[in-house]
């Protein structure tokens, strides 16, 4: 059976003889991103250029869990913690700093696909910021007097985004504490509910909005997108305490907004194609000796969709895998 | 015979689209074995508290200096040999992976996958690389070694046309140890009245990122080192000691062309 070859031959030996040719000695690119990540950036006239991160170590305050909004030490206090928020808002602008100080340093615009890792210990708390600086195709490795902007959208987001006429301007997060009264519980004896538990994740999750919203009021913003939430409990400390996230990239407008209707569309995405020896093995096994399906597969096969049984073959590995 | 290939769900799939990059899946003699690497590792022993206390009664001798003593107040040093092990034994896996690939006349080797696993109770480490050796259709190999990716199928593909080649995967791993200071210990223990920066701590995290990154760095000289994967992991292992391990892959890819020219995707809006 022949295929016809995506890559002409002779460009193939243009790329093997380069493995042949001496090693440049400086200017090494390190990308997080795929293949597809990057190409997508290239048509937008954007590189990956390198990936930076930041570590933030901020302490929480003595006695921290146990002052809440009211002043004065509760042993058991109920209610959201805004000296531990304040903590978390300290060291996450500072980690963004730092992470738009190495962007510039290699010359990027901005930082790409951020992820935000965020370690709440009983008294001080981590925050990492990592990502994947971009630049302009070709632009000099160092520019003076740009800020760039630090973000968690994809590189397909950040194509949509711009062709859309937006640009992203900043990561923005905030982040909710609120402790848990155990004192005031419900009795056990009857199903009924935890009411300071309940009250615990609203007040947490107000505290992360607020501070998310107000981070995101800065001049020509136009909308916060991608906002994710991620809610924890952490009830094995000596202090029960809820946390409630909210992470988002703050966008302001650039030129025209494209117009979109919907249309039809062919997908032409693959199924990932991890190995996996057993499924390989049956895979040949249910193929006869002339290629043919053995029955039992059949009946799975008439519910595929037009594509999929284009390539029936592929997915006889699926069926009796799954099977 | 049928070949191993640790790619494709079927040989003749598999086949098929290794050749369409111009390359096919090498089968001059019966083998069922796909490429292997293999490398173990002893001595200082695992990842984990265990080999960082190995390490800290070796400080004396094993010591590297140079890195971080100047910008932490607290101290920090790099095990050394758990840094040159793992290095060291990476590379052996993969250099016997690519040793095999050249026996079977290949070009270079597809979808590699690799696993550094402690082994119980020997105090060891396990290197394993494994991928599918491919050689192109027409003539014989005409690099000097093997070239390895971790990339296969569409990803490989895509890389060719956009006019990138693979060199081989590179990896570097960096083993610190801190002694932090008292007053980092007060601070991270919550004693100040403030909420404070606590400078140690996050710069013992980023020292580690901070070596990996400028080592392969230097490794991978002007070319790129496309679809990085980095891993970071910190424990403490009693007041005052802390330990964290930092590893960073990828494939190492040269530009030969300026590649296909990119079409910016049309957007679509998904009705499903």
């Amino acid at each position: 059976m022949s295929s016809p070859s995506f890559i002409p031959s002779a460009a193939l030996r243009e790329g093997i003889a380069s493995l042949n040719l001496p090693r440049v000695a400086e200017g090494a690119r390190l990308s997080e991103s795929s293949i597809d990540a990057t190409l997508l950036l290239h048509s937008i006239g954007y590189e990956p250029v390198d990936f930076v991160f930041a570590v933030a170590a901020q302490s929480f305050p003595f006695q921290v869990w146990n002052s809440g909004p009211d002043a004065g030490f509760k042993q058991f206090p109920q209610g959201p913690v805004p000296k531990a928020t304040a903590a978390f808002d300290t060291a996450f602008a500072r980690a963004k700093e730092v992470a738009r100080r190495r962007a510039a340093s290699v010359g990027a615009l901005g930082v790409v696909d951020t992820s935000l890792l965020v370690t709440v210990r009983e008294r001080h708390i981590l925050v990492e910021v990592r990502g994947t600086a971009i630049r302009r195709l070709g632009a000099p490795s160092h520019l003076d007097e740009v800020k760039p902007f630090v973000s968690d959208l994809s590189a397909r987001s950040l194509v949509g985004l711009v062709k859309m006429g937006f640009f992203p301007s900043d990561y923005v997060a905030g982040y909710g504490f609120s402790t848990v009264s155990f004192m005031r519980r419900a009795k056990f004896t009857q199903n009924a509910e935890i009411a300071t538990m309940t009250q615990a994740v609203y007040e947490s999750r107000e505290a992360a909005m607020e501070r998310l919203q107000s981070s995101a009021k800065a001049k020509d913003v136009v909308g916060v997108v991608g906002i994710r939430t991620h809610e924890h409990r952490n009830l094995n400390l000596n202090i029960r305490i809820v946390t409630f996230r909210a992470t988002g990239t703050t966008i302001v407008r650039r030129g025209t907004t494209e117009e979109m209707k919907p249309q039809v569309i062919l997908g032409l995405n693959d199924s990932s194609m991890i190995f996996d020896p057993i499924v390989s093995h049956r895979a040949e096994e249910s193929l006869g000796e002339s290629g043919q399906q053995k029955s039992g597969l059949i009946a799975r096969d008439v519910t595929l969709s037009a594509r999929r049984l284009a390539r029936s073959r592929f997915f006889v590995g699926h069926l009796s895998g799954d099977g | 015979m049928m070949p191993a290939t640790n790619s494709f769900r079927s040989w003749q799939q598999a086949a098929d689209r290794i050749r369409e990059t111009n390359f096919e899946v090498d089968v001059p003699r019966p083998t069922w074995g796909s490429v292997n690497g293999y490398g173990m590792r002893s001595g200082s022993g695992g990842s984990g508290y265990v080999a960082s206390a190995r390490a800290i009664r070796r400080w004396g001798i094993e010591l590297q200096t140079g890195v971080s003593l100047a910008w932490i107040p607290g101290l920090v040093f790099e095990t050394g040999e758990n840094t040159d092990s793992f290095d060291r034994h990476f590379e052996a896996a993969h250099s016997i992976m690519k040793t095999n690939a050249a026996v079977l006349g290949a070009d270079g080797v597809i979808g590699v996958r690799d696993s550094v696993l402690p082994v119980q109770k020997l105090g060891a480490c396990e290197f394993k690389m494994i991928g599918t050796a491919v050689r192109r259709v027409e003539g014989a190999a005409s690099s000097t070694q093997p070239w390895t990716t971790y990339l296969v199928g569409q990803s490989l593909v895509k890389l060719l046309e956009a006019g990138l080649m693979p060199m081989e995967i590179r990896s570097s791993y960096v083993n610190l140890v801190a002694v932090h200071t008292p007053i980092t210990r007060w601070l991270g223990r919550g004693q100040s009245v403030a909420s404070s920066e606590i400078t140690e701590y996050q710069r013992f995290r980023e020292l580690g990122y901070e070596l990996v990154r400028e080592r392969i760095k230097d490794s991978v000289g002007g070319d790129e080192l496309h679809g990085v994967s980095l891993e970071q992991s910190y424990r403490e292992a009693g007041a005052p000691v802390a330990s964290s391990e930092t590893w960073i892959r990828g494939t190492v890819v040269r530009r030969f062309s300026a590649g296909s020219e990119v079409i910016a995707p049309r957007l679509t809006l998904d009705l499903a």
